[in-house]
């Protein structure tokens, strides 16, 4: 019989030469603009869009504070200098025409879903799923545009809506992540190119899941896709994103900004599963995700719901928060954070209660496997006009494997006697009573492990809507196959 | 002979609800009253609100403890009053022992009455008599309230508390609910060596069979938040034998 | 920043004072304190560890800088009577205070000045002095390493055990004044000793003190260290402990703390050998505008070892509380067992805490779990007891005495337990006032 540390060696080794599957490139003619940031290129990036002149200038103002801001640096990570000028900031499909339907759209780029298995075909249609395509910067398709129009529902790229709605833009836009927010939102508002926007009218319930897949796929570019959802009163939305990049040496970066506002009554989740290219197991490549996601529960009984499962990407920097402002309103963030290799992710969320009776509930997973240090860092802060607030929240780390580290820092502040504010936390490793219960039913160590992790994990994704929940799985699976503690 | 309890058209609700709708109860020195009733009915809603418990509502009727209104009264002053409640859930306090609970309990009974703190001897016999009467290991003493106790532990627990503080009149909640027959037949010994002509008791109850060890006097069915029916005991096995088809 | 000018200035000024009475080796560590100092002053409201700690209401006062430096022949030595101790010392205004200034007990021990230690073992003292301080350098190190006049020295020879050691730390000028005290324990192999510490303060002047400890637990050391701080309300005390943990040993701290307009108490225990065990317990009470700081760190650098971290507190008034507590395990600290535990309870809407438990593990085999919770007073309880009689004020004395159960619980001189609980109860009722009933009770008293 095989030691058990030379089991473990080999498992570890299997896992550590695991090959991303979605690291792929494709051929695609690509429209770029030159390397390098300053007012000139942002210029061109709106001249480009054709933007109207208040969002040149909401770019502008943007770019100015950025300039003056430093990168954070109280995140557990190690981030090499970003030459901010030796990144392209701009970089489209050239269209052969203008497409008006989906056979229309370039087959190479439909190939590039189908390889990521995101049909963006009809068919998702019995899967109830409308999908808004993000390749490199530039949404490429948004299905079932008409089908959700006739519910006033509006579902399409931001460059699109600026043209289209423009007051809708105009107003909500930097409302929830203001430009000067931090270092990675003043530069997303000065260079976004692309992401989605999704409104939903008063008393409208979607009906069907909308989704995004994002992809960054030329060499040298950094994506940096906006997203704006806003549900009004009584309306809800179920909101999916999906996050893709081929294997390239050198690091890419990825700098988004989330906003979401919930009106009185209103309901918004927003699942997301983000498997960016983590960089090979040496450590070499990788995104450097830097992403800044926000929303406010604005009125009273709203709702925001985030659900992340985070397996992949270089370096994940990245919060998704809430602000309960309106009374009664509810926030919830499940989060599974997968590490393996030399990834870092500091990860985690913050409560920010305003209203009375607010309610909000953090469940957080991390693993950690190979090389990789993997936190979680929440703010749970109950302001004193938060009267009767409560927060739950549970953190756990598994680690798995001696060469990695689990980190936990919350920040709790409380600052009234009627709130009630509880924080629990463990680390340890992959129960070993677990395992051998498992093994003695006949179950080999990978099943076995693959079976305690997705139990682990299951509160989480439990949350997603089942076809990500199915994907999620699966990746799970795939990152951590063999990572024997 | 004025009565001890009297309520008069009590309407009561909790968060905007009303849960009493105008009920109305007598209950005399000497006597025992069962209330039986199904669950969400209000009974547990009717003790709270006799013993004054924070965020109910009354809306209308009053209630008469010994000739006096104690609606607007806090619940420490009805308790010194000498209304008892015996918990359906005896809550668990740690870090506080029982013996400076009942301590604190005699003593605030006896400034209330003009007296002096009760003296360490006096006060040891007297928690020795009375942990006599219902049965109640003599460990619990050091133990903190409630805390590590059994089900029929904490309920014992509660009459143990009854006989220490010797109220005028006592509530007791489901007190037979999740006890096995022995604990319930000392639980009713305890209840029944403390019945006398001055003192009354309330006793809500689901089953008939807790009846059979506290014979009431007389048996009140409650449903949505009045009593609708009353009785003596013979109604109880009425209750027992068709069910609450009996006043539906 | 009027404190920190006044310092620079009195520094500047005073090089001879500051530095002449002390040998070469602490010399030099003092006057790079100093320049520290000057270049780096009083930690920014940017630092992690000093955003909710309001520094503004000291760095803006006005406080003697010089007042611990000069040595005041009327104070006295007040011996404390409490029976059990082998030993009662007393450090007034940054001053040992004692019959003898440097002595050698019949087991061995020695106690006494630090400053007299520096002259007499300066090769026992160079071997241990800054070395712990050096590596981690935290706010406030380079004030206290650059102006301490004097503190405790006490070493402890190899398996000499039940040494009960009482140190009465008092505040008594008759100024506002800045005070600097230094201090350094050494503990040698299978040594064992209690220390009972109390912080109190004579005058209604203000005091700002930085308290700086440096103990060193051999292998299979033990120490008890219980700390009570009742200090008056104008007064401020920083205290940074720092302990190195050998093999096998223990180290266990309980601190009280109870009356001061600013408490911090910084304990870092770094345990550099296997199988040791750390506990370190805390109850703050606070009203009014006080602010009480616990900020510790413990750093498993080796295998097989325990730490348990156990603090709570209660918010009245105005009050702020902080806690941010770390587990630090190291790639080599498997089969670690440490956890940590903060629980706060807030009597006002006006009250303030921020909580912050850190986890930081790089090993596997570890257990290690943390848990935070704010809240009140257990309502469905509060009215349990108010059904039996109790008023309302006394049923919330009952759980809030109650709440402060585990801390006191886990006092293991049994003589401490019902004075330290006479002593919470009157500060719950807001009895306690300075030193009038300290738990050393002092018979004589100037």
């Amino acid at each position: 019989m095989q030691s058990k540390e030379a089991h473990q060696d080999k498992v570890l080794k299997e896992v550590t030469e695991q090959e991303y599957k979605y690291g792929f490139s494709s051929d695609i003619e690509m429209e770029q603009f030159p390397k390098g940031l300053n007012e000139d290129i942002i210029r061109k990036i709106s001249a480009a869009r054709n933007e109207p002149d208040w969002v040149l200038e909401f770019r502008l103002k943007s770019y100015r504070a950025w300039v003056k801001m430093e990168m954070p640096e109280w995140a557990h990570l190690q981030i090499p200098e970003i030459d901010f000028n030796d990144l392209i900031y701009y970089s489209k499909p050239k269209p052969k025409k203008k497409l008006e339907s989906l056979d229309e759209v370039d087959p190479e780029i439909l190939e590039v879903y189908n390889k990521l298995g995101i049909p963006l075909d009809e068919q998702k249609a019995l899967a109830n799923v409308a999908v808004d395509a993000v390749l490199d910067s530039v949404s490429v398709k948004t299905t079932f545009q008409k089908e959700l129009k006739e519910r006033g529902i509006i579902f399409c790229p931001i460059s699109d809506a600026v043209r289209d709605y423009p007051e809708l833009v105009k107003e909500y836009l930097g409302s929830v992540v203001p430009y000067s927010d931090n270092y990675y939102a003043a530069l997303n508002s000065a260079v976004f190119t692309d992401g989605s926007f999704v409104y939903i009218p008063k008393g409208v319930k979607s009906p069907m899941e909308l989704s995004s897949y994002f992809r960054i796929n030329s060499a040298g570019t950094g994506q940096f896709e906006r997203t704006l959802v806003i549900v009004e009163e009584g309306g809800y939305v179920s909101y999916l994103e999906g996050c893709t990049a081929p294997q390239r040496d050198e690091n890419q970066l990825h700098a988004a900004v989330v906003e979401l506002i919930a009106k009185k009554d209103a309901e918004i989740k927003y699942s997301t599963v983000q498997n960016w290219y983590p960089g090979n197991k040496d450590g070499k490549g990788g995104i450097f995700n830097f992403v800044t996601k926000r929303g406010i529960c604005k009125g009273n009984h709203s709702k925001i719901s985030w659900t992340q499962v985070e397996t992949g990407s270089a370096i994940t920097w990245k919060y998704p928060s809430t602000i309960l402002k309106g009374d009664h309103s509810i926030a919830e963030f499940y989060s599974v954070a997968v590490t393996n290799n030399h990834q870092q992710a500091d990860t985690g969320t913050k409560m920010i209660h305003i209203g009375k009776n607010t309610k909000s509930t953090i469940i957080s997973k991390g693993i950690s496997a190979g090389k990789s240090q993997n936190s979680y860092r929440g703010l749970v802060d109950v302001k004193r006009s938060a009267i009767n607030s409560r927060n739950y929240s549970v953190c756990d780390s598994l680690l798995m494997g001696d060469q990695c580290g689990a980190h936990t820092f919350p920040y709790i502040d409380v600052e009234n006697k009627s709130s009630v504010v509880e924080h629990e936390a463990t680390t340890s490793k992959i129960s070993e009573n677990q395992l051998f219960y498992l093994q003695q039913r006949g179950l080999d160590e990978e099943s076995a492990i693959n079976m305690i992790v997705n139990g682990y994990a299951k509160e989480v994704l439990n949350q997603l809507p089942m076809e990500f929940a199915v994907e999620a799985q699966k990746l799970l699976e795939i990152s951590l196959e063999g990572s024997v503690g | 002979m004025n009565p001890i309890l009297e309520i008069k058209n009590l309407h009561a609700g909790i968060g905007g609800k009303e849960i009493l709708k105008g009920l109305n109860l007598t209950v005399n020195p000497g006597e025992v009253h069962a209330i039986m009733g199904p669950n969400g009915t209000g009974k547990s809603t009717l003790a709270n609100i006799i013993t004054g418990r924070e965020g109910y509502e009354v809306t209308e009727g009053e209630i008469i403890f010994k000739a006096k209104d104690i609606l607007s009264l806090d619940p420490e002053e009805r308790a010194l009053e000498g209304i008892f409640l015996g918990f359906q859930y005896p809550v668990e306090i740690p870090g506080v022992s029982m013996t400076n609970f009942m301590k604190a309990a005699i003593d605030a009974k006896r400034k209330y009455k003009g007296l002096d703190p009760i003296k360490p001897g006096e006060f040891l016999k007297m928690m020795r008599e009375k942990q006599a009467l219902v049965d109640i290991p003599d460990k619990i003493k050091n133990r903190s309230v409630n805390e590590g106790f059994s089900g029929g532990e904490k309920k014992k627990n509660e009459i143990f508390q009854m006989a220490m503080l010797d109220p005028d009149l006592a509530i007791l909640d489901e007190t037979d609910s999740g006890l096995d027959i022995d604990a319930l037949r000392s639980v009713a010994e305890g209840v029944n060596k403390l019945r006398s002509k001055d003192n009354a008791f309330i006793v809500i109850t689901h089953y008939q069979r807790l009846l059979d060890y506290i014979v009431p006097d007389i048996v009140h069915i409650m449903y949505d938040g009045k009593i609708v029916k009353s009785g003596d005991k013979e109604l109880a096995l009425e209750l027992e034998e068709k069910g609450y088809k009996l006043v539906e | 920043m009027k404190l920190q000018d006044n310092i620079i200035e009195y520094i500047n000024e005073n090089q001879a004072l500051l530095n002449d009475s002390f040998p070469d080796f602490i010399k030099d560590i003092r006057t790079k304190a100093q320049q520290d100092f000057i270049k780096k002053g009083f930690p920014s409201q940017k630092n992690e560890k000093w955003r909710r700690t309001k520094l503004k209401n000291i760095a803006d006062q006005y406080y003697h800088p010089g007042i611990n430096m000069i040595f005041d022949k009327e104070l006295k030595w007040e011996s404390c009577v409490v029976p059990e101790y082998d030993r009662a010392v007393a450090l007034v205004n940054g001053h040992y205070v004692a019959e003898k200034i440097l002595e050698v007990l019949p087991n061995g021990i020695v106690i006494g000045s630090l400053q007299a230690a520096t002259e007499k073992y300066p090769d026992l003292v160079k071997r241990y002095f800054n070395k712990l301080v050096a590596q981690q350098n935290k706010a406030f190190d380079d004030l206290n390493a650059a102006m301490f006049a004097d503190g405790l020295f006490l070493y402890v020879p190899k398996n000499v055990q039940g040494f009960r050691l009482q140190i009465t730390h008092r505040l008594d000028a008759k100024i506002d004044a800045l005070i600097n005290v230094r201090n350094l324990i050494i503990l040698e192999e299978n040594a064992q000793i209690d220390m009972v510490q109390c912080d109190d303060s004579n005058q209604h002047r203000s005091h700002f003190v930085t308290f700086n400890a440096e103990v060193f637990l051999a292998d299979k050391a033990k120490l008890n260290w219980y700390k009570y701080q009742n200090i008056n309300n104008l007064s401020a005390i920083f205290s940074n402990h720092y302990y190195e943990v050998g093999s096998q040993a223990n180290l266990y701290t309980n601190f009280i703390e109870l009356n001061g307009k600013t408490l911090r108490n910084e304990q870092f225990a770094q345990i550099i050998g296997v199988a040791a065990k750390v506990d370190l317990y805390g109850l703050y009470l606070a009203d009014k505008l006080q602010q009480v700081d616990n900020v510790i760190f413990v750093s498993h650098d080796k295998e097989g070892s325990y730490s348990n971290q156990k603090f709570k507190g209660i918010l009245d008034d105005s009050a702020r509380g902080f806690f941010n507590g770390q587990i630090l395990v190291k790639k080599d600290a498997q089969q670690t067992n440490a956890f940590q535990k903060n629980d706060n309870i807030l009597l006002t809407d006006k009250a303030r805490i921020s909580s912050q438990p850190f986890l930081e593990i790089y090993a596997d085999d570890v257990s290690c779990s943390h848990g935070s919770t704010t809240g009140q007073i257990d309502e469905d309880a509060l009215f349990y007891i108010r059904q039996r009689g109790i008023s309302k004020r006394d049923a919330q004395l009952l759980q809030l005495y109650a709440f402060t159960g585990e801390i006191i619980d886990a006092i293991k001189i049994p003589e401490l337990i019902e004075p330290t609980k006479d002593l919470v109860k009157k500060r719950l009722n807001g009895k306690l006032d300075v030193c009038e009933d300290c738990i050393l009770q002092c018979q004589t008293r100037t």
